[in-house]
């Protein structure tokens, strides 16, 4: 008997971009196996993430107002969409993980149909292969920072814009106040998309006005958090803020060659990243960028798309008080999406065999994922991370501790029953959330009621043990130093009266 | 233009007034005069008005965040709005209250399209009649409370849901929010609307039943929602984060029956209005009064569900106001008569359109023009006669009158102020432990020089108190002759009750 679903199968193989649909397939296959490999695991906990848990933990126990996010800039709806997760599985990485993961899928789809509507469905591949398995997009989209549900609003903007939906400028106008409102910094993304939309649609600008419902959306997806951020400005004054704008312009090329080579992001999590290796990715996107800009098809969009780059770098730069990778997480894996554009452009010129350029963005989808398994994973899982510092911009350093494997310490502090604060908050935040559900781990928020602290080990005891201090709690921790607390005040024992 | 075209354009003109368009524009000229005639002297400012026109210069001064309204429930905008025409005209009652002169302008424009569309034109007529020139919408829509705002909303909902656009059910919700923005008790005529409103999508569901009747549907109310949320999110963070004001929620709806129960006895008081006029003059009106008007609009109502043809209309508008009163009686903490502003005009706005219904229904559109000319001239005089002059001879009231068994409130809150700002005028470090009296000091002290208000507890030199009816003048008394207020030495600061800055 033929039924619905034979018929549906025949028409699918008669389908002349099957070859296109079968990659994204497979292509998607691989990029579940890579978003959600050791997703609790790789990596621990980050110090962030420990906030952004204890703000979960707030709002499970009712001790915040719940239209309250972890700070002012960023919206609680995020933490609703993990306490289910943190009610179920506990406080873990995994439970505060699984929203973005979900996220990420979302837009996976939503990108693919952006990038098809925008360019052919074979520079479409491309594209989406550079952008999601770069190592900016696989190393980001599994820390459960609310910036990192900004490429779904991403997307999702795109989506409505480039769709004929009779309500565009409302919904369009709706996702991006809900950017807006999970992370200010969406603004810098949300200005280059506005600017580009104008330029492209400059015939219709006479129409301007005819998009009124775009600011009505806005205001609803915005508007409670701007109220928030109006309300509680001591949190918001740290994005926005023109201080030191020249040191930041300043900065802004040395930066960008981190960030698109991807070295801010490997070194968060091993703590150093190969000159050659970035020099070489560096060569390798910045040539299949131009490419892209120089070949056909699709020139214009492909400016155009640049343009919206170099216009989310440039409001960032305004906005942002300082440089983190993350703040230009969205304009940096659009260049990787550029550089892909590029690959598919030359590749049509190459070869026009179908079957060829179907099947090459799985063999880089995979190439991207081993290549960043072997460096990037084998290397964090052997030592549980690491404290080294890393230029996390042109200008700073920071540590790679934030996401170095925190378990260790844990069960440190849980064998010897020792009370212990840390001064850094992100050693602190983990130790706090993760005590919801373990009472056994003695972390505590005042630092006169810690007989012991905790730092990171970032000299060279880290490799030298017998440097390690004689006094220390755990001398085997290779990335955490446990000493005695000089300012810990013993309680006074109280005496009962009978 | 030449002179040949202007005999044409006279006949243009001509032509396009009719008799239907005089008798609008007399009544309209007729509103104006009653919402604007001594719109700055009676009543008095308002404590309330004070405060609201206090929170204006402290968010222009950033004494508190900026999108904070008087209250956690009142929204920030309304205030906003006044900021020009206070800036403009002063700080005055005047200046308050020009925005609700304006709402209510627009008010009276909404409600006769509305009016007229849904029940016809001379049911229409005389329900924007009755309504506009009611003493309830006399006294309550000529005061600078946040709250005086509703009613415009509550019609702009109905006015933008009756259109049939695209954009629609956007504007309605925004509409929707704008209203609880403006204050929160608006969710109870949200609540009433959207129940006045559902027999009819449920009738109109069965007759076109289809996929793509269902998607329209829903497209409205995500449309709707979106410019709800648009409109109040921004508010519902204060609401959410500033709970101190908002009485106690549990306690509230544990006396919710207690208040239900009071209902049938205040009900008469509120839908003849007497308890609204007695507001400003403390002079109760008879029992009687009360249940004769009220025994006169229900049976007009009750005969116009019966005559007419949009009895099922009337019958879903009655169903939203039994809606309303439920629950804008669970929201509140006790009655308080502007709460009730909407509950009561909304009765006496039936009334009108029942009556027009019997002038429709006999086809007696010339007499239903001349009856609603002679309605609104017979209740512009009883309004005059009966709150305008009585204010003006006694300047108002400070005695008590009771709103319900177990409720009194008093009318101080709308003596006239001028007589003690003559008297304080020359005196210096002037304070009141009086809240009500204070805010309007404080309000009126930004743009008149003349009066000082001590900043700290021990430089008072003069506390204001409100002078009770039955209170002689003692010696010490300055200014003995007020009637409402008294101006006495302070000897001992400890007389003092300074405000809890905290």
């Amino acid at each position: 008997m033929l039924s619905l679903h034979d018929t549906q199968i025949k028409a699918l193989l008669k389908n002349k971009n099957l070859p296109t649909f079968l990659t994204i397939v497979v292509i998607f296959i691989i990029f579940l196996f890579v978003s959600t490999y050791n997703l609790g695991s790789f990596p621990a906990l980050v110090g962030d993430e420990g906030y952004e848990g204890l703000s979960v933990i707030d709002h499970l126990k009712n001790d915040k107002p719940f239209v309250f996010g972890r700070e002012s800039y960023v919206s609680y709806w995020s933490d609703y969409t993990r306490l289910p997760f943190v009610q179920w599985l506990g406080p873990t990485a995994l439970a505060m993980r699984i929203p973005l993961v979900v996220a990420s899928i979302v837009t996976f789809w939503l990108a693919w149909i952006v990038l098809k509507r925008l360019f052919s469905d074979y520079l479409a591949l491309f594209t989406m292969v550079f952008l999601f398995f770069s190592p900016q997009y696989t190393l980001s989209q599994r820390i459960s920072w609310p910036i990192f549900f900004l490429p779904l609003l991403f997307f999702l903007l795109l989506f409505f814009l480039t769709g004929n939906s009779r309500y565009k400028s409302l919904f369009s106008g709706l996702v991006a106040g809900l950017g807006v409102a999970t992370h200010m910094v969406f603004i810098a993304p949300l200005s280059g998309i506005v600017f580009i939309y104008i330029v492209s649609q400059r015939r219709k600008f006479k129409e301007f006005l005819s998009w009124w419902p775009a600011l009505v959306g806005f205001f609803a997806g915005f508007g409670m958090q701007l109220n928030i951020l109006s309300t509680f400005r001591v949190e918001s004054s740290r994005v926005g803020s023109f201080f030191n704008i020249g040191a930041r312009v300043k900065d802004l090329f040395l930066t960008l060659l981190y960030y698109f080579s991807g070295s801010a992001n490997i070194g968060e999590y091993i703590g150093e990243f190969s000159e050659n290796w970035t020099r070489i990715i560096l060569v390798f996107i910045f040539t299949l960028a131009i490419l892209a800009l120089i070949l056909k098809p699709a020139r214009r969009k492909t400016w155009l798309w640049l343009g919206g780059i170099l216009i989310t770098i440039i409001i960032t730069t305004f906005i942002a008080n300082y440089f983190r990778s993350r703040y230009l997480h969205i304009a940096t894996i659009c260049f990787w999406g550029l550089a892909g554009l590029g690959l598919g452009k030359l590749l049509l010129i190459i070869t026009k065999n179908k079957i060829i350029i179907a099947i090459l963005p799985i063999v880089i989808a995979i190439v991207f994922s081993t290549w960043t398994f072997i460096f990037v994973y084998r290397p964090y899982t052997a030592t549980a991370g690491t404290a080294k510092f890393f230029p996390d911009s042109g200008a700073s350093w920071d540590t790679a501790g934030h996401f170095s494997g925190i378990e260790p310490l844990i069960n440190c502090v849980i064998k010897t029953k020792a009370t212990v604060y840390a001064p850094e908050p992100k050693i602190l935040n983990r130790l706090l959330f993760f005590h919801y559900n373990n009472k056994k781990i003695g972390a505590v928020q005042t630092i006169k009621k810690a007989p012991w602290v905790i730092g990171y080990r970032s000299g060279p005891d880290v490799t030298d043990k017998t440097l390690r201090r004689k006094d220390e709690l755990c001398p085997e921790l290779d990335n955490y130093i446990v000493t005695p607390n000089s300012s810990y005040t013993a309680p006074t024992p109280t005496t009962q009266t009978p | 233009m030449t002179p040949a075209q202007i005999p044409y354009l006279l006949g243009k003109i001509t032509n396009a007034i009719t008799f239907k368009k005089i008798v609008v524009a007399i009544i309209f000229l007729l509103f104006l005069i009653s919402s604007t005639f001594q719109l700055g002297q009676v009543p008095g400012l308002l404590g309330d008005e004070g405060s609201e026109g206090q929170n204006i210069i402290e968010l222009q001064n950033h004494k508190k965040p900026p999108l904070m309204g008087e209250r956690s429930y009142i929204g920030a905008w309304v205030d906003y709005a006044r900021m020009p025409l206070v800036y403009t005209f002063g700080y005055s009652a005047f200046s308050l209250r020009l925005l609700t002169l304006i709402a209510s302008i627009l008010f009276f424009w909404l409600s006769y399209f509305v009016l007229k569309r849904l029940f016809g034109e001379i049911s229409g007529l005389l329900g924007l009649v009755a309504v506009s020139f009611s003493p309830i919408y006399f006294t309550q829509q000529r005061l600078s409370w946040a709250i005086s705002l509703l009613p415009l909303f509550a019609v702009l909902t109905i006015y933008l849901y009756k259109k049939d656009r695209k954009w629609s059910p956007l504007l309605v919700g925004i509409a929707a929010g704008v209203g609880a923005n403006t204050h929160i008790l608006f969710l109870a005529t949200i609540a009433g609307l959207a129940v006045a409103v559902i027999p009819f999508i449920v009738s109109a569901l069965i007759k076109n039943f289809s996929v793509h009747y269902l998607s329209k549907l829903a497209t409205s109310i995500l449309l709707a929602s979106i410019g709800f949320w648009a409109a109040f999110g921004m508010q519902y963070a204060n609401l959410v984060l500033y709970k101190n004001d908002q009485g106690n929620i549990e306690k509230n709806a544990r006396n919710f029956s207690a208040r239900l129960s009071d209902l049938p006895i205040l009900a008469p008081k509120f839908i003849s209005g007497s308890i609204y006029i007695t507001s400003y003059t403390a002079q109760p009106f008879s029992p009687n009064f009360d249940v004769t008007t009220t025994s006169i609009l229900i049976p007009i109502i009750i005969s116009g569900i019966l005559l007419s043809k949009k009895r099922w209309l009337i019958l879903a508008w009655i169903l939203g106001l039994a809606i309303h009163i439920v629950v804008l009686t669970y929201m509140i903490e006790y009655y308080a008569i502007r709460y009730f502003i909407i509950t009561s005009l909304f009765f006496w706005t039936l009334s009108g359109i029942a009556l027009g219904l019997h002038f429709d229904r006999y086809k007696m559109n010339q007499a239903g023009y001349i009856f609603a000319i002679a309605l609104a001239l017979s209740l512009s005089i009883f309004n005059f006669k009966n709150i305008i002059f009585e204010f003006n001879v006694t300047g108002g009231s400070t005695d008590n009158f009771s709103i319900s068994n177990s409720r009194y409130d008093s009318a101080s809150a709308f003596v006239s102020i001028n007589p003690l700002l003559a008297c304080i005028a020359d005196k210096s470090d002037v304070f009141s432990n009086n809240i009500h009296i204070r805010n309007r000091l404080i309000f009126l002290a930004n743009g008149n020089k003349n009066i000082s208000i001590a900043t700290q507890k021990k430089d008072v030199r003069w506390l204001v108190k409100y002078r009770m009816p039955d209170d002689k003048p003692r010696q010490a008394d300055y200014c003995p002759n007020l009637s409402h207020f008294s101006v006495e030495p302070v000897y001992d600061s400890r007389n003092v009750e300074w405000p809890d800055n905290k």
